[in-house]
């Protein structure tokens, strides 16, 4: 009878009630920063996504520095890297409007902009940091992004 | 005595002390104020949920809601500079409750913690998410809830809902198993031996975790909440973040909290109500969300597999084998119009995330050869992605499924003979049932009995702990395997003779959609103890061939033939039709065994509750 229990037990528990995050990713630069003793729900307070990125976006809120809004940016950019790149190429989706929101730019120009210089942009490997500073490098070169992003670092 | 402690304490206090008396004589069983202690009519009386003393103002706090609101309302005044016990601090929720009813001194000390968090949420709309069953593995049948804190009012969202969703918060209950096994999981999930918590994550983690790395679709469930419940909510969740709760995985689970949270903020609210004591079934819950009528609309975020299947539904047949030289052979795409080769690499692409969407994910330098020159000459081609439209999985939104447990009366005639057989099943899922909102070509019953009389006897037929099957979809683009399982009670064929046996049963093979046909074949191996014959165990072997055809949800045909080497006797040749809907069903069956054509044929009626 337990046998049995344990059984059942395995095929309809675990990704239903554990959901485990992935790869190296966890939850995130908030959790790192917490550590095991940390409460988990204060993850979010560290995890740089928070009021001042949509203030950023809807122009409302100044209160965050640039290197606040730095590691924000290049911490989406490593959580969504996959999805990411794929918008950036097809020059559509939510990863690249949600981008193109942190920078305060229009969405349009923005993902044609990343569309356009796509290899230019991505490395060859998967790097989050150099990744940023290509997208910096373009929005700088750009005559409508760096006139039009309100928040280009 | 009362005038000694008025003058002691002074005039404010007095008068604190005196609404107190009556706020705690009135309020102590309101309706809010027991949900926001989490508290539950017990056999003994009250007891919270939560099991953590810090949770509570009273040292009783956890079996005595009136001595906690008494604690509470007398530790008000209380000067405690380390925001980590100072009361306010740490129950904003409950104190904003008790501000309906009294005047509360104002808090002097800055809770930084508590700011930052609520600052960080920034919370303006409220949603349940599911996340759908994960077909490959049947550990997360049952789906998955969790809340999304949106960042923006649902309304801003309604002409584009993705533009921001990414940056919400999604508040998740789970268990904390950290370095158990999954066996250890299973035993200690049932019994209760893990504590579960919450946890708050940006929601892109959430769908990169769902969507992406386990190809799950995510459905969101918004509601109208007015602002004032949503800053209660949060409140609450700030308060439940700094305790634990006993983690039971069939009843106060993920889903359980869910509703919980739900309520704390509308006393009217009673989506518990609906649902059994016994168990909390995720997707039941939405159906309880819909019950209440609370849903002002529906979301649907598809899943990698999902996008990629609606993008190759978009191409001709000529563009699909493009897709498929693209991304297995390498060979670059003929000559279509812009807007096609845009829609062919769009696809490629898709189908590159889903196949290989943990390697990808986990940044694997293979994975990546394969996806980057499919992107660098994705974005040469002038064209942007048209965005998908989904509308149509409305249709297919997971509260519309089937009642999980089923009752069915089969009046058969076996060897002519009447018979009839009585089912009842827990859960959850046949391939017969209607599929409406649930994984295809998918059986999963969990707890199913069969007793058959013949109006003089009774003998229970078969019992299923768990019966599972699924025929994957082996196509050009992805092999999944097709692979079935049962452990449980059957009869085995020796001789002539039905024989009461207990075991398993395992097979795998393949199985391919044409349209609406599904012809399938699996290897069967079975081991088993039957306590009637000579050899007691047995190790029995043999295939299942057979066809699924699926007219639509509804209407769905059955034909196996089950060939068994050992025993020979148990080969037959099974037909089955029915027709169902989300609350009953009606079929008939025909089988035959193939070493003396005995015959069993009957009429079966189904009720879903």
């Amino acid at each position: 009878m337990k046998f049995i229990l344990v059984v059942i037990a395995m095929m309809i528990s675990t990704a239903a009630l554990a959901a485990k995050p992935y790869g190296m990713a966890g939850c995130g630069l908030g959790s790192q920063m917490m550590g095991k003793e940390g409460n988990q729900i204060l993850a979010a307070t560290t995890n740089g996504t928070g009021t001042q990125t949509f203030g950023i976006s809807s122009g409302t809120s100044n209160c965050i520095t640039a290197t606040e809004q730095t590691a924000m940016i290049r911490n989406f950019i490593e959580a969504n890297y996959a999805s990411l790149v794929t918008d950036m190429a097809k020059g559509q989706g939510d990863s690249v409007k949600t981008l193109s929101n942190f920078y305060g730019c229009d969405t349009a120009a923005f993902a044609t902009e990343m569309k356009a210089n796509y290899e230019k942009i991505t490395p060859a490997q998967e790097n989050a940091t150099a990744v940023m500073a290509n997208i910096n490098t373009v929005i700088d070169h750009s005559a409508t992004l760096s006139s039009s992003c309100k928040h280009a670092i | 005595m009362l005038s000694n402690f008025l003058l002691k304490k002074g005039t404010l206090a007095g008068v604190l002390f005196f609404c107190s008396f009556q706020v705690l004589a009135q309020n102590w069983q309101d309706k809010q104020w027991l949900r926001l202690g989490v508290y539950r009519n017990t056999l003994f009386g009250y007891e919270s949920e939560a099991d953590h003393s810090s949770y509570f103002a009273s040292p009783e706090g956890k079996t005595n809601p009136k001595k906690e609101l008494k604690a509470l309302i007398a530790r008000l005044n209380e000067v405690e500079p380390d925001p980590k016990k100072n009361i306010h601090c740490r129950f904003p929720a409950r104190i904003r409750w008790l501000k309906k009813y009294m005047s509360v001194p104002e808090n002097t000390v800055v809770c930084e913690d508590y700011l930052k968090f609520k600052n960080r949420l920034a919370a303006k709309s409220i949603s349940v998410v599911f996340s759908s069953y994960y077909p490959n593995n049947p550990g997360s049948t049952f789906g998955h809830t969790f809340i999304r804190l949106g960042k923006q009012k649902n309304e801003e969202r309604d002409d584009d809902s993705t533009a921001t969703e990414l940056l919400d918060t999604g508040i998740n209950y789970g268990a904390m198993t950290e370095g158990a096994g999954p066996v250890l999981f299973a035993i200690g999930g049932l019994a209760g031996w893990f504590y579960g918590n919450y946890n708050a994550v940006p929601y892109y983690y959430k769908v990169r975790e769902y969507n992406d790395f386990e190809t799950r679709d995510l459905w969101s469930y918004q509601f109208d909440m007015t602002q004032e419940e949503i800053d209660l909510i949060v409140d609450h969740i700030w308060e439940l973040a700094h305790t634990k709760f006993d983690y039971y995985f069939l009843t106060e689970n993920c889903s359980y909290h869910v509703l919980s949270i739900l309520e704390s903020a509308r006393p009217t609210l009673h989506l518990h109500d609906h649902l059994p004591r016994l168990y909390t079934i995720p997707s039941e819950t939405l159906k309880a969300l819909e019950k209440e009528k609370i849903v002002r609309k529906i979301t649907f975020r598809p899943a990698a597999s999902t996008q990629f299947y609606h993008q190759l539904g978009l191409l001709n047949k000529e563009e699909k084998k493009s897709v498929q030289d693209l991304v297995f052979k390498n060979i670059a795409v003929p000559d279509y119009k812009p807007e096609r080769q845009a829609l062919i690499y769009d696809t490629a692409l898709s189908l590159v995330d889903y196949k290989y969407a943990k390697k990808i994910l986990k940044g694997d330098e293979d994975a990546q050869k394969i996806k980057r020159p499919l992107l660098v000459a994705r974005s040469k081609i002038p064209v942007r992605s048209e965005e998908l439209d989904f509308s149509g999985k409305m249709a297919e939104a997971p509260h519309l499924t089937h009642g999980q447990k089923r009752v069915a009366i089969t009046y058969l005639n076996r060897d002519s003979k009447n018979l009839m057989d009585v089912e009842w099943r827990f859960a959850f899922h046949d391939m017969l049932d209607n599929d409406l909102g649930y994984p295809p070509k998918t059986k999963l019953d969990i707890m199913k009995a069969i007793v058959r009389t013949d109006g003089d006897k009774l003998q229970l037929r078969d019992f299923s702990f768990l019966d599972v099957m699924q025929l994957g979809k082996w196509d050009a683009f992805n092999r999944a395997s097709s692979w079935k399982a049962k452990l449980g009670h059957w009869q085995t064929r020796y001789k002539g003779e039905d024989l009461a046996t207990e075991g398993f049963t395992i097979g795998y093979g393949i199985s391919r959609g044409f349209n609406i046909f599904t012809p399938f074949a699996l290897a069967h191996l079975e081991n088993s103890y039957v306590s009637d014959t000579l050899f007691k165990y047995k190790l029995g072997y043999g295939a299942d061939v057979g066809l699924l055809t699926e007219f639509n949800y509804a209407w769905k045909l059955w034909s196996t033939l089950e060939w068994r080497v050992h025993p020979w006797d148990e080969s037959r040749v099974l037909n089955e039709l029915r027709y169902s809907n989300q609350s009953f069903g009606l079929g008939t069956y025909h089988q035959s065994y193939l070493i003396d054509g005995v015959q069993e044929m009957g009429l079966r009626i189904f009720k879903y509750l």
